[in-house]
């Protein structure tokens, strides 16, 4: 004979199940005569009447796009979600059983409920949403924060506007032209007057490739631009003090191609290489470099 | 190689059927309240709660990671009333897996990390040479030479887990002790190491040379020689598990059994290598 129910003698504290019952998981076919489904919601049940009712609707539709692409309007699917989630708020109210509901759509359809417990029904809704709805963006995931360099320029532009005052048109410009062999281009820098030319770049990059392109187009468009018109050449980089949401070993390597490109351009080309973490500081800095000579000058 | 012994109060979500042609109908996943931080799903089946598969389990739990079989690192035995599992686990649960006070009990292994689709798979499509792989692998040696201590007599294909390239998980272990009922008698059984007969077999027909049976046997002896440790250092978990559920000659039994098959050539001895 064996003796199970010793075994409850050394079971741990029991679990907090404030709440019992079941959940239901939502499926979507955005193209009902495909096969592909996707859970994009759930929906929680509890109590005797059914009372407690909770739910929760994918909201970001960004990975449906990495799916599909064209082939499905990314309009029409936030607008089918959007309605899922009036039908769920509508009969949540109605102390029906979840699997009898009707969404009134092939496209959607509410699986079998499933039994599970916790402290809360947001507790479980929240549980089970985040293992269920795998389209859903991780909340685990630290999410890379992107700074173009247009707005990185902008932004910039703005802060040294203040800095600088009247003085600003002096030596902010949009590109300096150039001709050459018969063609007509523009050299990509920002600041230019008292001999001095410079440009301001967005280090913020997810790879080092991006990162190495950024800086040698920008290396090689100011320093020439600074060769024709013998001026002394800068770079300004936003760049951040810790990594912006890529791998460590990722981040490590940016860290060292940066620090070794700006000692090897300030080392043989004299240039000014600054880099900063906000376009604030990256201001003060570009400032700092033409003040003397734009205000005093 | 953590043992959580758990209640109805720590069964937290029926999560779904894990279907896969197994005999076992009750399979399924289920998250668990262990007191742990982090995700707790685990794979689940209902066990006969009479019988000694559910010790063979624990057993073999409490052993192959002291051993270095790759095998899953937390398991549960979840104990809760018939009627309570008929209203949670939405599969059909046969009579036969409740005893007289109405009871079921589960034996539940932590779902392993997802490293590549192979980790789902069972060695099924070539069933030989998915075996053969697994044998001539480091992995593979060590659960062969496992299955030799504990008298491991159903290591058949779909009892263990492919987690990588060449790498195995041992999985259902019920059928220790070449099967035989440790609980009343001292254990006397033949081994029969399915793993090790395969590869005899290969060698006999000649898809195999005989270095790969002399390779796999030298394995077992090499990786038999951590099994003394690993038997000492498992043995008063063992003890109190088995005391408690089937009494302490029960547990007599089964130390006795696996001190004497982790003894210094033990292992080189039934191979026939002295």
């Amino acid at each position: 004979m064996t003796n199970l129910r010793a075994l409850r003698q050394l079971a741990p504290q029991p679990a907090n199940k404030a709440v019992e019952g079941l959940a239901y998981l939502v499926t979507y076919k955005p193209d009902a005569t495909a096969p592909q489904a996707f859970i994009v919601g759930v929906i929680v049940q509890a109590g005797n009447n059914l009372q407690d009712c909770g739910y929760r609707v994918l909201q970001d539709i960004s990975k449906f796009k990495c799916i599909y692409g064209h082939r499905i309007a990314q309009d029409d699917v936030e607008w089918a979600l959007d309605e899922l989630t009036l039908r769920i708020a509508h009969a949540a109210k109605s102390h029906i059983p979840a699997s009898q509901w009707q969404l009134g759509s092939a496209n959607f359809r509410i699986e079998t409920g499933r039994y599970t417990s916790g402290p809360s029904i947001e507790a479980l809704v929240s549980r089970a949403f985040e293992h269920a709805v795998v389209l859903a963006p991780s909340q685990h995931e630290k999410r890379f924060n992107s700074h173009g360099t247009a707005s990185v320029r902008h932004q910039v532009a703005e802060r040294l506007k203040m800095l600088a005052g009247v003085h600003y048109e002096r030596f902010a410009v949009d590109g300096i032209p150039f001709e050459f062999n018969n063609r007509r281009g523009l050299y990509d820098v920002t600041h230019f007057g008292a001999g001095q030319v410079a440009t301001v770049i967005s280090g913020w990059s997810r790879s080092i490739q991006t990162l190495r392109t950024t800086l040698w187009h920008a290396t090689a468009d100011v320093s020439t631009c600074a060769r024709a018109h013998q001026a002394e050449a800068g770079i300004f980089i936003l760049f951040p003090t810790e990594s912006p949401g890529i791998p460590e070993a990722s981040w490590e390597r940016m860290v060292e191609f940066v620090t070794d490109e700006s000692a090897k351009l300030e080392g043989s080309s004299d240039m000014r290489v600054v880099a900063m973490p906000t376009p604030d500081e990256l201001a003060v800095q570009v400032w700092e470099w033409y003040e003397p000579l734009i205000a005093h000058g | 190689m953590t043992l959580h012994i758990l209640t109805e109060d720590h069964y937290l979500d029926f999560l779904q059927p894990v279907e896969d042609n197994q005999q076992n109908k009750t399979v399924h996943a289920a998250r668990l309240h262990t007191g742990q931080p982090g995700e707790q799903v685990f794979v689940c089946k209902l066990l006969l709660p009479n019988a000694f598969e559910l010790g063979n389990e624990a057993i073999a739990h409490y052993l192959a990671r002291r051993a270095s079989v790759p095998s899953p690192p937390e398991a549960a035995i979840v104990h809760m009333p018939a009627r309570i599992a008929s209203q949670r686990i939405p599969l059909s649960i046969s009579q036969d897996y409740e005893n007289a006070e109405g009871d079921v009990v589960m034996w539940c292994t932590k779902k392993l990390p997802y490293r590549s689709i192979r980790a789902t798979f069972r060695a099924a499509a070539d069933r030989t040479s998915a075996t053969m792989r697994i044998l001539k692998s480091e992995s593979g040696r060590r659960m062969a030479a496992f299955d030799h201590l504990t008298g491991h007599a159903d290591r058949h294909d779909g009892n263990y887990l492919w987690a990588g390239r060449d790498e195995c998980v041992a999985i259902d272990n019920e059928a220790l002790f070449g099967y035989s009922d440790w609980r009343a008698a001292p254990l006397a059984f033949a081994t029969q190491n399915q793993l090790l007969e395969e590869m005899r077999r290969q060698v006999v027909g000649g898809s195999e040379r005989a270095d790969s049976l002399r390779d796999l046997q030298s394995g077992m002896v090499f990786y038999g020689e951590s099994h003394s440790a690993a038997v000492q250092s498992a043995q008063s978990e063992i003890s109190k598990l088995i005391t408690l559920l089937y009494g302490a000659h029960a547990a007599t039994n089964v130390l006795t059994c696996l001190h004497t098959r982790s003894a210094a050539d033990w292992m080189k001895s039934e191979l026939g290598l002295i």
